[in-house]
């Protein structure tokens, strides 16, 4: 026993020269590559920084093994001019970062870009999209700079990570004010830059309310977008901005497809918005513009609209005129108009209930039922006036009346065709 | 000639036309209309740049005299100390470049040997006066100069200030060179304008050496320019092509994309001394001009075609209705009264006009003269 105790006790020794000889030897290393700029200088918490090392290595790592998985993957920088394990900047850990970087000066401008991933409803009735984007923010920490020479590629954070690193830096605070909700799993990806520069993607499922106007209906064309707020920070301050490259990376996915609708371009426009005390906030407004397939609507609503045009007419087409008034039955015919606008209510109805977009406002169904019922009060008119009372022969004579009856028997159609035709190219302009 | 044809076919014809020169005049003025929207359109597209161009100029030229005239820069540079003028610059110059899209910075010695490249202080000695005109220029007439050029680095919107030592005598210059990208940037967000700038491609070749290699390649290339910047490049490579892009002086045309209209202003891209070294392109959606001045269109012809309704029916009802179909009655009267049948009384007289009214009271005289 005696003998093994001293035994014993230069093991340990030995374990314990060795592990501090090993950290003496490891943890300068590490430390040599942390020149972090700004702030980041003189962090002292050797536990975060190596920590933050560790993170970086496996950012590094993931970057290297990362393909081009995301949509808007053209957008992205190569992944092989990661730099090597870089360690995280002391930045990171500081509580200074959280405020708003100004060493670029103020505005501070947030770049944004949306890629619509899928697309997986609008129902315009509702006025209400689903769909799944990618939200991509970009800006400048002049504070998260590396300022190791030659140093390229960039540290990435993913899931979890993501929310830890932005506890600690400043990011935008960016609402989507037209979103109604969301699914819970939100995909987060955060790349930060040698030069300060941060970028920030987002993926996430949700339902938005859109604007629709179906003033152009069946040729109308929508936006379905996404209205980015800034919270918090005035234009002063906080300023969403866009450039090519965001125009590059905001589309819709190729193979993304909508029921009924044509896919285009994603707009993106930026604007101010008014708040209290003659502050204003900016706001980016990504679109992505669909056009309506307008043949699926000819079938249902445009042929009965036109065929129900036919009904009030009968009632001048089925009466004769001759030198002493007409032949007709004016009862019958009346019969036929008041028939025509139970008809054409009914047809409004079945109409309205199944395409509630155009139930409201001005648009070519409305104006349609607009020159249908026109024509079944004037008709009805004609029915009243001049077949059963025979105002325009007690006015002007029996041949007056006939020739007006014959006018009227072509000129109501051309005319309420022309009309007709003209409100669907006017939609269609 | 039968009068109950062909009288209301002349009217009719006669109001048709009328009707028609009426709707082609209104289409015609709401066409011009359009048409000096549209100019007023191209003549802002090119204020808009020019002045925007122009203020990126005087911005570079300001910035060089600032500067050039620090009294530590100017000292250094007197003394031909690299390394300290280094020292004394380099900071402002990361600080510009990184908040203002300044991205070339160069000290030069007389007759335009490069002495310090703020923007890359390993590169310096070489002698630029053989593809830098306007650097030469400033040399030569000892003054500023300001405008588009292709220095190594790429076209840049440059200031050159001269720098005089203390006799007055030249002792070389200092240039500061702006990003072209930020004007067309500037343009799209003020005014919501896209626009794109094409450098000639031999000259780019020749000249920027240092260019990224992404920017000479198929893709970019229109005819023999190079589309350098776009705002949004899809769709100016959808709008200029290469027949377009061959001008000398300013040019506009229409095209749609993606069923967009487009006015596209395109403008020779001068440099200092008025030399074409590229084009400017910038392009307006005209889509809603267009969509109103369509409808207007369809409604007009609509008017028309009431109106020649209206007009034919009134036309028929009382050329037929109170002439014809009464004459062709009391006609057919008379002739059975000639042929003995006095069974066939008139209208009532108050059924025919004043002029009808008579030959009717005359018709009824007859037959019961007839009868009697």
């Amino acid at each position: 026993m005696t003998r093994r105790r001293p035994h014993a006790r230069a093991v340990l020794l030995a374990l314990l020269a060795t592990l501090c000889g090993l950290a003496l030897v490891l943890f300068p290393l590490r430390l040599r590559g942390a020149e972090t700029s700004g702030a980041a200088e003189g962090a002292p918490a050797a536990k975060q920084a190596s920590a933050a090392g560790r993170k970086g290595e496996k950012a590094a790592k993931r970057v290297q093994d990362a393909g081009a998985d995301d949509a808007g993957a053209d957008a992205e920088p190569p992944a092989e001019a990661v730099a090597p394990a870089e360690p995280a900047p002391a930045a990171g850990a500081e509580a200074g970062l959280t405020t708003l970087p100004l060493g670029k000066g103020l505005p501070v401008n947030v770049n944004v870009a949306v890629f619509f991933l899928d697309l997986k409803s609008f129902d315009d009735t509702k006025s209400e999209f689903e769909c799944t984007t990618d939200v991509r923010l970009r800006w400048v920490d002049p504070r998260l700079r590396l300022t190791t020479k030659n140093l390229r590629g960039y540290r990435e954070f993913r899931g979890k990570e993501v929310e830890d690193q932005l506890a600690k830096m400043w990011s935008p605070s960016i609402d989507v004010t037209n979103r109604l909700e969301a699914a819970p799993y939100v995909g987060r990806r955060l790349r930060i830059f040698p030069d300060g520069q941060v970028e920030s993607l987002t993926r996430v499922t949700a339902r938005y309310k859109t604007r629709v106007s179906a003033e152009t209906f069946p040729f109308d064309r929508q936006r379905l977008a996404l209205e980015l707020i800034v919270r918090d920070d005035t234009t002063d301050e906080v300023l969403l901005r866009f450039d090519k490259d965001d125009v590059g990376f905001s589309r819709a996915a190729r193979d993304a497809k909508l029921d009924g609708w044509t896919i285009g371009l994603v707009d993106l426009r930026s604007e101010a918005i008014p708040g209290w005390n003659g502050d204003r906030y900016s706001q980016t407004t990504a679109a992505l513009i669909v056009d309506r397939v307008w043949v699926t609507s000819l079938a249902p609503i445009f042929i009965p609209l036109l065929a129900s045009l036919i009904i009030p007419l009968l009632s001048i087409w089925m009466n004769k005129a001759t030198e002493h008034g007409f032949e007709g039955d004016t009862l019958s015919l009346a019969n036929m108009s008041i028939g025509g606008l139970f008809s054409v209510i009914a047809l409004s109805f079945a109409i309205y209930s199944s395409y509630g977009v155009i139930a409201n406002g001005d648009n070519t169904v409305t104006r349609l039922f607009g020159v249908n019922y026109a024509m079944l009060a004037i008709t009805l008119a004609i029915v009243v006036v001049c077949f059963r009372y025979n105002v325009i022969a007690r006015l002007f004579g029996p041949y007056v009346q006939r020739e007006a009856f014959y006018f009227m028997s072509w000129a109501l159609p051309v005319i309420s065709l022309a009309t007709s035709i003209a409100f669907l190219l006017v939609a269609a302009a | 000639m039968k009068f109950r044809l062909s009288g209301p076919l002349l009217l009719i014809t006669a109001s048709t036309v009328v009707v028609i020169a009426i709707t082609l005049i209104a289409q015609l003025m709401t066409k011009r209309l359009v048409e000096t929207a549209h100019a007023g359109d191209y003549d802002l597209m090119q204020r808009a740049f020019t002045g925007t161009l122009k203020g990126m100029e005087d911005e570079a030229s300001s910035d060089a005299e600032i500067f050039a005239n620090m009294p530590s820069v100017r000292t250094a540079f007197l003394e031909r100390d690299r390394p300290k003028l280094l020292g004394e610059c380099q900071g402002a110059f990361k600080l510009l470049e990184e908040k203002y899209a300044i991205d070339q910075a160069q000290f030069h010695t007389p007759p335009g040997v490069s002495f310090l490249r703020l923007d890359a202080p390993a590169k310096f000695g070489d002698d630029q006066t053989s593809y830098r005109p306007m650097l030469s220029e400033v040399h030569e007439e000892k003054a500023l100069r300001k405008g588009v050029a292709i220095t190594k680095a790429g076209p840049a919107i440059l200031g050159i200030v001269p720098i005089f030592d203390a006799a007055g005598n030249l002792s070389g210059s200092f240039e500061m060179g702006l990003e072209f990208g930020p004007v067309l940037d500037d343009m799209k967000t003020a005014f919501g304008l896209e626009g794109a700038v094409f450098f000639q491609e031999k000259q780019l070749h020749d000249i920027a050496t240092d260019l990224p290699g992404d920017v000479i390649t198929q893709k970019n290339r229109v005819g023999k320019y190079i589309r350098y910047h776009a705002t949004h490049p899809d769709l100016a490579a959808a709008l200029v092509f290469d027949r377009d892009i061959d001008i000398t002086g300013p040019k506009t045309y229409e095209r749609t994309v993606a069923g967009v209209p487009w006015g596209v202003q395109l403008m020779p891209l001068l440099n200092y001394a008025n030399k074409q070294i590229g084009v400017v392109a910038i392009a307006m959606s005209f889509e809603e001009d267009k969509t109103l001045a369509r409808r207007a269109l369809i409604w007009q012809v609509l008017a028309a075609l009431v109106s020649v309704v209206l007009l034919a029916g009134t036309i028929l009802i009382v050329v037929r209705g109170v002439l014809v179909a009464p004459l062709a009655a009391i006609n057919e009267r008379m002739s059975a009264l000639v042929a003995g049948d006095a069974s066939r009384p008139a209208n009532a007289l108050d059924s025919y006009c004043e002029e009808l009214e008579t030959l009717a009271r005359n018709y009824e005289h007859l037959r019961a003269q007839r009868r009697s």
